[in-house]
């Protein structure tokens, strides 16, 4: 692959995640942007932690390794 | 909205100047890679990008990439989890700073235990050496002659090869044969010295050094990640009040809040407080809703109280005077003093509630510049 396509790709999925778009790619998936509001958390040590929110991105695959395979 | 085909591939010709028959083919080929790896049982990295895998069940996976991650994330730059019950963390703390300390001294310990053999080595031997020259005798008579008050010095086969080992130094036999000596009185020492101090002192050592990397790491990350407005009122202390009274009067409802009292010791709030404590006792006078809520003056209660952190100032007088904007909006405003990374910082924190789910509910329907950049705090 060329890496300006590299380049490219990377930025522009990034791009669109930002603007909360949905980005969908033939034959592979989909990526969006989730997000995940603050929450406690206990850790192992007993300790109550709040954790910030995020935004996680997500991917929905549209292929399979047993359809490839087969 | 959802960006297909049609759309990435017009972006992406934008973006790089290919033509759309090449940014297809070059899509292709990525699916290709993706699936030619995981046939190979290995997984695709796009460096900045992230990884492409297949999982456990055999469905196609992306873990991002830090990268991707961090900018993606730059909203929420610099926060970080905030434990809810401090009191814990001081003690925390405490107990790491006991264990550190015994360490250095135990390190201090190995050092000054290594350092009086090479110290007894080269100044034990000079002395010897100036003495007899001054004196014109035989620098070692005591230990070739007749007998020696010093049993150890009496053992000449450990002392042959101690003069092999440092003729140069000595330059003569008999200040070879003194080495021997000397070095016969450390030896005791070398022998009772446990191999494990020297792994321990160099483990303690590595442990000191990597500690000190990660806590000035830590003291100097801060500044540099915060992109958030948040960061940007630590660091210029004059213009958050202004920012923040922007923020709030734009989306907030001045006119409704500014009968509120501005501060504690107002006498007519004060006045209002005697009143009602002649009657009853406040806490029990005091409705549910006078007590909690965003809005009003801060009222001592029992139990816990959450507050919504909205700004993290290292100036108490910038903290003081943000506070006061907020308590003229009419929000209840508490400023907590709490040390991070070893820096003291003040944080004004609006509203009073009893759980931390009221809290939660009511941050969100704060003005925008506090709905996204916020946190929970205990106030006690």
């Amino acid at each position: 692959m060329e890496p300006e396509f590299i380049k490219g790709f990377t930025q522009v999925i990034k791009e669109q995640l930002v603007k909360n778009n949905r980005v969908s790619i033939e034959g592979l998936g989909e990526f969006r942007k989730v997000h995940k509001t603050q929450e406690q958390k206990k850790l192992d040590d007993g300790r109550v932690m709040m954790m910030p929110p995020k935004d996680t991105i997500e991917f929905k695959p549209e292929i399979s390794q047993q359809n490839d395979h087969s | 909205m959802t960006i297909h085909k049609e759309e990435l591939i017009r972006l992406l010709t934008e973006k790089t100047e290919m033509s759309p028959e090449d940014i297809e083919q070059q899509l292709d080929e990525l699916r290709e890679r993706i699936l030619d790896a995981s046939n190979r049982g290995k997984a695709l990295e796009i460096k900045g990008f992230g990884l492409f895998y297949f999982d456990e069940s055999g469905k196609l996976a992306f873990r991002p990439a830090d990268q991707l991650d961090n900018e993606i994330n730059f909203n929420y730059a610099g926060m970080e989890p905030v434990e809810i019950d401090p009191s814990r963390t001081s003690a925390l703390n405490d107990s790491e700073q006991d264990d550190t300390t015994p360490r250095e001294e135990q390190a201090e310990e190995f050092a000054e235990a290594d350092e009086p053999e090479d110290e007894d080595d080269i100044f034990g031997i000079s002395k010897t050496l100036s003495a007899a020259e001054e004196a014109g005798t035989e620098p070692f008579g005591k230990l070739f002659g007749k007998d020696t008050d010093e049993p150890e010095s009496t053992d000449e086969p450990d002392s042959e090869p101690k003069k092999q080992d440092k003729p140069k130094k000595a330059g003569t036999a008999p200040a070879a044969a003194k080495k021997g000596t000397q070095k016969k009185a450390a030896a005791p020492r070398k022998k009772t010295r446990d191999p494990m101090n020297t792994i321990i002192v160099v483990v303690i050592a590595a442990v000191l050094v990597f500690v000190g990397y990660f806590v000035i790491t830590e003291l100097t990350a801060p500044p540099q990640q915060n992109g958030s407005e948040m960061s940007q009122q630590v660091e210029e202390p004059d213009n958050p009040p202004a920012t923040a009274e922007q923020d709030i009067t734009e989306s907030g409802e001045p006119e409704e809040l500014t009968e509120v009292e501005p501060t504690d010791g107002d006498p007519s709030s004060a006045s209002e407080n005697s009143e009602a404590e002649k009657d009853e006792d406040p806490a029990e006078a005091e409705p549910e809703n006078d007590r909690f809520g965003l809005y009003g003056e801060l009222s001592e209660t029992d139990g816990r109280v959450y507050t919504i952190v909205v700004h993290s100032l290292r100036q108490s007088s910038v903290a003081e005077r943000t506070a006061d904007e907020l308590r003229n909006e009419g929000f209840r405003t508490s400023i907590r003093e709490r040390t991070v990374d070893g820096q003291t910082v003040y944080r004004v924190g609006i509203g009073q509630f009893p759980d931390v789910e009221t809290a939660q509910q009511e941050a969100a329907t704060l003005p925008d510049p506090f709905k996204n950049q916020h946190f929970i705090q205990r106030l006690q």
